[in-house]
């Protein structure tokens, strides 16, 4: 499948976006609406890097883009629990798994005026809360507040 | 340069208090791909630095 117009459009305006506040992300199949992903490396304050991967879905921006860790895989948590095993967890803000990898909550209503770079943004900042908890043992939601 | 302890202080504060602390703002610096906690009257760490404490007071779907 491919894009449609006005989604092409929204689409070249996504790239601008995200190429100026996270450079090193590429657009995998961009042709292709069934198949659309974001991917990129980012590096958190402690210096541990981490892939994300954003799934574009066919209808963007009128639902929600998945997005999950690709890498390091297994995603490990405190003292080495793989954090899949959590599966969908409102203390880990995590999801079940998609294509094996842990899955993030990001936004629960999803609006159009939403950005895949805003997603990507709201992953950085899970991936810092996560150093928080392989530091100290405490779930992501001691760091990250739950939507209301 | 704010170390990750600082990041996550900050954002642990953001939870106990129901908002972003008064006296702290977090940052992301493209330039960097770094996170960075600061006083409101400081400079930002470049000038395409956002701030990010939207986000983090919004916060994230319980999943």
């Amino acid at each position: 499948m491919t894009w449609t117009q006005a989604q092409q459009q929204r689409l070249q305006v996504e790239r601008q976006i995200l190429k100026k506040y996270f450079p090193s992300f590429s657009w995998i199949n961009p042709a292709d609406s069934d198949n659309t992903r974001v991917e990129g490396n980012v590096r958190t304050n402690a210096g541990n890097v981490y892939t994300l991967r954003v799934y574009v879905p066919s209808d963007f921006p009128n639902s929600r883009p998945d997005m999950v860790v690709t890498s390091p895989y297994p995603l490990k948590g405190y003292r080495g629990q793989d954090l899949k095993e959590y599966g969908t967890s409102a203390s880990m803000h995590t999801l079940d798994p998609r294509d094996g990898y842990v899955k993030i909550c990001h936004y629960r209503e999803w609006l159009p005026n939403l950005t895949v770079y805003l997603v990507v943004l709201k992953g950085r900042v899970w991936l810092e809360s996560l150093e928080g908890h392989r530091r100290t043992g405490e779930p992501l939601d001691h760091f990250l507040a739950h939507m209301k | 340069m704010t170390n990750s302890q600082d990041v996550t202080r900050h954002l642990q504060r953001t939870v106990q208090e129901g908002q972003a602390p008064s006296d702290q703002q977090l940052m992301f610096d493209p330039t960097t791909g770094q996170l960075v906690v600061k006083r409101p009257s400081e400079r930002a760490p470049s000038p395409d630095a956002v701030v990010a404490d939207q986000i983090t007071e919004d916060g994230f779907f319980r999943g």
